[in-house]
């Protein structure tokens, strides 16, 4: 009996964790991208270049 | 009888960790049926330095800041304005060289992301982060054949339909690509996401629009100077572009170009956040 409801306790949390999921809902992506960035420094640059 | 009672322990760690999150209230946003293919449905900020990101972003544009987790547990930080998610910002994993990383990254609308991944590897792009699951839906991130980073998405539940997402202050108002070549560019793009490339004419130089649809989704902008990185800008809305760019320099962004009347008639400015992420402060209304 024990067991059984160990059971079940175990299979209601993994149920609610699998309909929680990425935990944000729908909303957001979140994808870490490691690429260095150029050197925005020369955005200064061709200002009158912004056709 | 350990092994159940860890097992037991480690899901409530998960479901606590979740419970920090209240669901996104969708409410105030209204979806398409199908893929809304070539439009930017998602803008997540990629940044060295979270804590500043809210701070910045929340003093600037004055969004609702809500803390909510990715699927691999890191804090990600859903931005509203109004009833309107506007973004996610996240923190960047710290490199061994240092290298910052911060970027807002636009996730583009594709019917199919292996497909549309499979489509720029073959047009010369490299897979940046392999198409997975995240609670948005299936998503990927590619650079583009001259190096620009973008993503990649297809989500569950339909793209915010395009009066969701409608232009305003606090808001992402335009997309646009700066490309070495605007024309190659512009081949590459259509061929990955369908869109239809008109080059036009505008302030004595050409102009890329990438339509799809029958409606304006991005730009791509030839560099202005030969050093430019090859890079996708995200354009805010602000009520006064020098007000904005003043109110960023206060809260610990740099301005890297000032509005000035021969850059676009003073309706930009060009700003770098804390952690030296680029976006455009666009005056809008326009």
């Amino acid at each position: 009996m024990r067991h059984l409801r160990i059971r079940w306790c175990l299979a209601a949390l993994l149920a609610a964790s699998l309909m929680l999921g990425g935990c944000s809902g729908n909303v957001g992506v979140g994808l870490s991208i490691g690429v260095p960035v150029g050197n925005h420094g020369y955005m200064s640059l061709g200002t009158s270049r912004w056709y | 009888m350990r092994l159940r009672l860890t097992g037991i322990a480690a899901t409530a760690a998960l479901l606590a960790s979740c419970a920090l999150n209240a669901p996104a209230d969708l409410s105030g946003m209204s979806f398409s049926d199908e893929p809304l293919v070539g439009k930017a449905v998602w803008h997540d900020l990629v940044t060295n330095d979270l804590d500043a990101a809210r701070r910045f972003y929340g003093g600037l544009f004055g969004w609702d800041l809500e803390t909510s987790r990715t699927g691999r547990g890191q804090d990600y930080v859903l931005a509203r304005d109004g009833g309107i998610y506007v973004a996610g910002l996240l923190q960047a994993a710290p490199r061994d060289d240092g290298a910052n990383v911060s970027r807002w990254l636009p996730y583009l609308s594709v019917g199919d992301v292996d497909t549309a991944v499979q489509r720029a590897t073959s047009a010369g792009g490299d897979v940046i982060v392999a198409p997975r699951n995240v609670p948005l839906g299936r998503v990927a991130a590619i650079a583009d054949d001259q190096g620009a980073i973008v993503g990649l998405a297809r989500s569950n539940v339909g793209d915010p339909d395009d009066a969701t997402t409608a232009g305003a202050v606090g808001r992402v108002v335009w997309n646009e690509l700066v490309a070495e070549d605007s024309v190659e560019a512009a081949r590459f793009y259509e061929r990955v996401f369908g869109y239809q490339a008109t080059e036009i004419e505008r302030r004595g130089g050409r102009y890329v629009i990438l339509g799809a649809g029958g409606v304006d989704r991005a730009g791509i902008l030839k560099e202005p100077a030969p050093e430019w990185p090859a890079v996708w800008l995200t354009y805010f809305g602000v009520a006064d572009p020098v007000a904005a760019a003043s109110r960023a320099e206060q809260l610990g962004g740099r301005v890297l170009l000032a509005p000035s009347p021969e850059l676009r008639e003073g309706t930009i400015a060009v700003v770098e956040d804390p952690a030296g992420a680029v976006l455009v402060l666009q005056q809008w209304p326009k």
